[in-house]
């Protein structure tokens, strides 16, 4: 009885956070009025391979949350601009709301910076055919640059870091299908230095012909994600910490609704593998709500 | 002598129509477009094109359906390029277009608008082009295209009116 009722006041915290991340993350919306088009209508956790049309802007609002021994929160404002229907430049910031001491060390949403880093990108799609109505095979790069937040993450000073990252895949009206893979380096700072993040992430998504109503009736589709990150050893003074850095593989479903120029997108992703150096508290989940808007 | 300047006065009203004749609609196959943002996003930026007087986008049959105002200068080559810059491959279009036709050195009939596109006439059946070639005057066309090459746009004809439309 007390283990439900825990349950039910850690759910009820849950929810409220939610809906506080939402109010927030809309009123930011809000206060953006300028008017014009197309940015993140993929997955939520894994790399996909759209770009936004030339002059095209768009923005999330994210609400991140992750578990390792305690819960930590925190918001993320993207920004995608369509450089050219190929090139699309972005812009990650994040805002912690709730910090702990050892965050899991990766990438939480791969198209965006890991924990606590800003990141600004360019997401290049080298590679695109078009096989009939409501169809691409496309491939893009990912490179991007990061400086984090914070001094120390871990009780390790964090430096800025380099990523690339490659993904190609499918999407049509009805299935969609990505695969990719990526790194992250690290750069020493003060003669710390966070372990280096290698990943691949794959994905498969399905719209139901319930759901495939035309243009510009609202638009839903269902996506099951997967993540496995290798995650290298942390340096504390030019040597390597024992009980940091491993190798873990998560997987979950997200959702992903479209309405005009709106989306509305959430997932949650579980550990199903991990292979951790030493003794470390394992990562629970990785939990990810998005709402974006067009301009 | 009254005959004579009412003819010129008209005759001088219609100067500027002349050589105006145009584009009037296009039903343009999309290829690559699986979602409601990629329609939002085409469907916003032929809207804002000078001369547009209204656009819709159906994503099931890979559509773009825009009418052209009367006196727009547009090319059915700046709505393929807008596609193409939404990200997207514009494939064959079914267009109305008016324009004057003449016969080009090789012999082949060729339609042109008032914005200066070429459409080179083609018909299943030659006896339509022989009456066209028969006929002066601005036509109204519809038609279906497929790709452009040097010389212009090939128009596959459906039906062919004499005037503007």
């Amino acid at each position: 009885m007390y283990l439900l009722n825990s349950m039910s006041m850690r759910l009820n915290k849950i929810l409220l956070r939610i809906f506080f991340i939402v109010t927030v993350a809309g009123l930011s919306l809000a206060s953006v009025y300028i008017s014009h088009a197309q940015g993140g209508h993929g997955p939520v956790f894994t790399l996909a391979t759209p770009t936004l049309g030339q002059g095209e802007l768009s923005f999330d609002a994210m609400a991140m949350s992750t578990r390792q021994g305690s819960s930590a929160w925190m918001l993320r404002q993207n920004w995608h601009y369509g450089l050219t229907e190929d090139i699309q430049l972005n812009v990650s910031v994040p805002t912690p709301l709730q910090k702990i001491d050892t965050p899991p060390q990766g990438r939480l949403g791969t198209m965006m910076g890991s924990y606590g880093d800003l990141e600004v990108s360019g997401l290049f799609r080298f590679y695109k055919t078009y096989p009939d109505v409501g169809q691409r095979f496309e491939s893009s790069l990912l490179l991007s640059g990061s400086v984090p937040t914070e001094d120390k993450r871990a009780g390790i000073h964090v430096g800025p870091s380099l990523h690339g990252g490659v993904v190609t895949g499918y999407a049509s009206r009805t299935f969609y299908a990505w695969a990719g893979g990526g790194y992250q380096y690290y750069s020493e700072q003060h003669n710390d230095r966070l372990g280096d993040i290698a990943y691949i992430t794959g994905v498969i998504g399905y719209r139901p012909p319930m759901f495939q109503h035309d243009y510009p009736k609202p638009d839903w589709r269902i996506f099951v994600e997967s993540v496995t990150e290798w995650v290298g050893d942390n340096e504390r003074d030019g040597l390597e910490l024992r009980n940091t850095g491993g190798t873990k593989s998560l997987l979950g479903p997200s959702v992903l609704g479209l309405y005009g120029k709106w989306g509305l997108s959430g997932g949650i992703l579980f550990p199903v593998y991990s292979n951790f150096s030493g003794t470390q508290e394992s990562e629970s989940y990785r939990l990810n709500f998005v709402l974006s808007y067009w301009f | 002598m009254k005959n004579y300047i009412l003819t010129l006065i008209i005759g001088l009203f219609m100067l500027p129509f002349q050589g105006q004749a145009q584009l009037l609609e296009v039903k343009q196959t999309v290829f690559g477009m699986d979602c409601a943002p990629c329609a939002y996003g085409l469907e916003k930026r032929i809207q804002n094109i000078d001369g547009i007087e209204s656009a819709s986008v159906s994503l099931n049959n890979g559509l773009l359906t825009a009418n052209l105002k009367q006196d727009n200068q547009l090319t059915l080559q700046h709505i393929r390029k807008a596609v193409e810059e939404s990200g997207f491959k514009a494939k064959e279009a079914n267009i109305t277009v008016a324009g004057t036709v003449t016969r080009n050195k090789t012999g082949t009939l060729v339609l042109e608008t008032g914005a200066g596109e070429r459409f080179i006439l083609e018909a299943e059946n030659q006896g339509a082009l022989d009456d066209i070639s028969k006929m002066k005057g601005p036509f109204t066309v519809t038609g279906k295209t497929e790709k452009s090459e040097g010389s212009g746009t090939k128009l596959r004809l459906k039906t062919v009116d004499k005037g503007k439309a």
